[in-house]
């Protein structure tokens, strides 16, 4: 019993229903057409057949996208929907622009005579044939063409809702495909019951026409899904944003440095890299929190598969060096206002704002030999205390002279600064 | 357990260790905009080494002007007073102060360790969350928690996850949740609601009580943890687990708890 709902979701019970109605659908328009001597009904008897053709092509491509990912195929091989869906898209469209050409040109026939005759003489067009029945035949063709509608209704709903929830974009493209057929087939009934209700069979091309444009409309939409998902079209700056937004709002994050999208099939990769300066472990809850929020977000957004990567990068760090003049003696260091008070040259590593080493060097004697340790050690900025009033030594003049930044820090303790 | 909340014993301070780093930038402002918004002064220290010479004013005045420059005119209120040296960690019991060493390292501190991450305390919308276990620790932090949400206009999450109990089927973790628990959760809410602030619980069943506390937290968009030190466990404390881990900002309560007034 618990199986039931899973069963009927499964893509290929789904499409064993699709084939076994045109299977029907292929036999009995077939019988009815040859009794009726319908073109019409035979047609659309072969049509169906060649739909046979496509809903194998469609297995086919399902088994293949099912196939699970390996080296070779990193993201599986789920593209093989998109193609799928461009060739259904085309297909489609033509034989829409088929239909509405023939419904076209049949109206012309019906009430332009003289350009249908005129047409005829410069284009090889061949003239459709009306319908021959009796009234013993009728009830049996509306019952073929009525119940066929009806039947591509209701399959196609189902193939397109089970190809939406597994995400077998070549499914929704052969589902919709079906509706088209549906709509031809309420057209043909319609004119069916034109010809034998008001001797109208004209009917029929109008209503082609609507149904045409509706297919074009639909092939066009399917065919671009197909070719955005083979040239891994992104899934939408509109998704992209809100991706965005979202991780913008986890804590811990400097910035969004990236977010690519793209599509595989109907699957979502969504690669994100964010900056941050958390370590690992906090790192770890924010990723885990992240893969789920996306996981749902591209679930409630027509993604049901998707692939989530999310990498966390540190912000650049800006070394540099700086050299803090330092009084030391055994009671501990303490910044000096200038060189000429300080025993040595705290030279300092700075990264991301922080001293992340430093090393004592004694001052020099000479002004001159501080300014060349300094250039040296490739120090940009000489610190000292903002003592009051403190005349800059030679040393620090110098520094100046070389490039050398001075920077006055307003505490003499040296734990202020990391040091 | 007490079941009316008791009386906060109201925090007169927020305090901060001046650092002029990165990091201390990050703690200087956290501290001054919290400062601002619970009313109370900022009390900058500088630690000054007792062996040295002695503090003076031209000391007291060039870092008053080095903190004034790093937390902004807006922030520069007139609240915030001259910093004071110290070469120990004396800090006053009705002191919070923003230091994520001291919430790791001294028990009897209210400590706001941020971690890499600013406070959202201007983000009215982010709750504080408040984990809840069985022990006396979480209402000692939904006091302090409800008292500070009151002042900074926030909205409190209490948040439970508990141990499934093996004899109950139940899929729904409120099923499983001890009666221990149950009470300190009801006085949490006691407490929220007295503190006229809106209060939400969330119970789960996570498979790691850390794990759960910190997801969630980051889940809610919390601006901040607040937990209190129990006595009771000998070792692997949550709340040490929780500044391990944790990248939103945790406030640790002391024992016995400041908090601040809460005023209508």
């Amino acid at each position: 019993m618990s199986t039931t709902p899973t069963r009927s979701r499964s893509p290929y019970v789904v499409m064993g229903v699709v084939l076994a109605m045109y299977a029907v659908k292929v036999t009995v328009k077939l019988s009815v057409g040859h009794a009726v001597h319908s073109p019409v009904i035979t047609g659309d008897g072969y049509h169906n057949a060649s739909d046979i053709l496509e809903a194998l092509l469609v297995l086919l491509t399902i088994a293949i996208a099912r196939l699970p990912g390996n080296s070779d195929y990193p993201f599986g091989r789920r593209n093989i929907e998109s193609v799928a869906e461009l060739g259904i898209g085309i297909l489609l469209t033509a034989a829409a622009t088929w239909i509405a050409c023939t419904s076209a040109i049949a109206l012309i026939r019906e009430f332009l005579p003289g350009t249908y005759t005129s047409l005829r003489s410069t284009i090889p067009i061949s003239a459709p044939q009306p319908l021959r029945m009796g009234s013993a035949q009728f009830p049996w063709v509306v019952g073929v063409t009525g119940g066929s509608a009806v039947c591509s209704f209701l399959v196609s709903q189902y193939e397109i809702a089970v190809g939406r929830a597994t995400g077998h974009g070549s499914m929704v493209a052969d589902g919709e495909e079906t509706r088209g057929d549906g709509c031809i087939e309420l057209a043909v009934c319609a004119g069916i019951i034109g010809e034998y209700a008001f001797g109208a069979p004209w009917l029929e091309y109008p209503l082609a026409l609507g149904v045409a444009v509706f297919m074009t409309r639909t092939g066009i939409e399917i065919a671009h899904r197909g070719w955005g998902g083979i040239l891994q079209r992104s899934i939408g700056t509109e998704h992209e944003t809100a991706i965005r937004e979202e991780a913008a709002r986890l804590p811990g994050i400097v910035a969004v440095a990236d977010c690519t999208t793209f599509r595989v099939g109907r699957a979502a990769v969504v690669i994100v890299k964010l900056v941050t300066r958390l370590g690992p472990a906090a790192t770890a809850h924010v990723k885990a929190v992240f893969l789920e929020w996306l996981a749902a977000y591209l679930r409630d957004h027509e993604f049901p598969e998707s692939a989530r990567y999310v990498r966390f990068d540190p912000p650049p760090k800006h070394p540099h060096r700086v050299a803090y003049v330092v009084a030391v003696d055994d009671r501990g260091a303490v910044i000096a206002p200038t060189v000429a008070d300080a025993t040595h040259l705290r030279i300092s590593d700075v990264a991301d704002g922080e001293v992340v080493r430093w090393a004592d060097v004694e001052v020099p004697r000479s002004p001159e030999d501080v300014v060349a340790l300094l250039r040296e050690k490739r120090v940009r900025v000489l610190r000292t205390l903002d003592a009051p009033s403190p005349q800059p030594s030679d040393a620090e003049t110098l520094a100046a002279g070389a490039g050398i930044t001075r920077e006055r820090v307003p505490s003499c303790v040296t734990d202020v600064y990391g040091l | 357990m007490s079941e009316i909340p008791e009386v906060p014993i109201p925090i007169r301070t927020v305090a901060v260790r001046f650092r002029d780093t990165r990091t201390g930038g990050v703690a200087l402002r956290a501290a001054a905009r919290l400062a601002r918004a619970l009313g109370c002064p900022l009390d900058v220290s500088v630690p000054h080494p007792a062996t040295r010479q002695s503090w003076t004013a031209d000391d007291a005045d060039r870092v008053t002007d080095a903190v004034r420059a790093r937390i902004g005119n807006d922030l520069a209120f007139a609240g915030a007073t001259r910093p004071k040296p110290c070469c120990t960690d004396a800090w006053s019991n009705d002191a919070l102060v923003v230091d994520a060493e001291l919430a790791r390292t001294q028990r009897d501190v209210t400590a706001l360790a941020l971690t890499d991450t600013e406070f959202r305390m201007d983000d009215r919308t982010a709750p504080l969350v408040v984990p809840i276990g069985d022990g006396e620790s979480g209402i000692t932090g939904a006091r302090v928690a409800a008292a500070l949400a009151a002042r900074l206009g926030a909205p409190l999450r209490f948040y439970h996850t508990t141990w499934r109990n093996p004899e109950c089927v139940s899929e729904f973790p409120n099923d499983h949740v001890s009666g221990a628990a149950d009470t300190v959760l009801r006085i949490a809410r006691l407490a929220a609601t007295a503190a006229r602030v809106p209060h939400e619980t969330v119970i789960e069943t996570a498979p790691d009580v850390t794990d759960g506390m910190i997801r969630a937290a980051i889940r809610f968009h919390a601006s901040c943890v607040v937990v209190a030190r129990g006595g009771r466990t000998g070792k692997g404390s949550y709340v040490d687990q929780l500044l391990a881990e944790s990248p939103i900002p945790v406030l640790v309560v002391s024992a016995p708890n400041p908090c601040p007034e809460v005023r209508p």
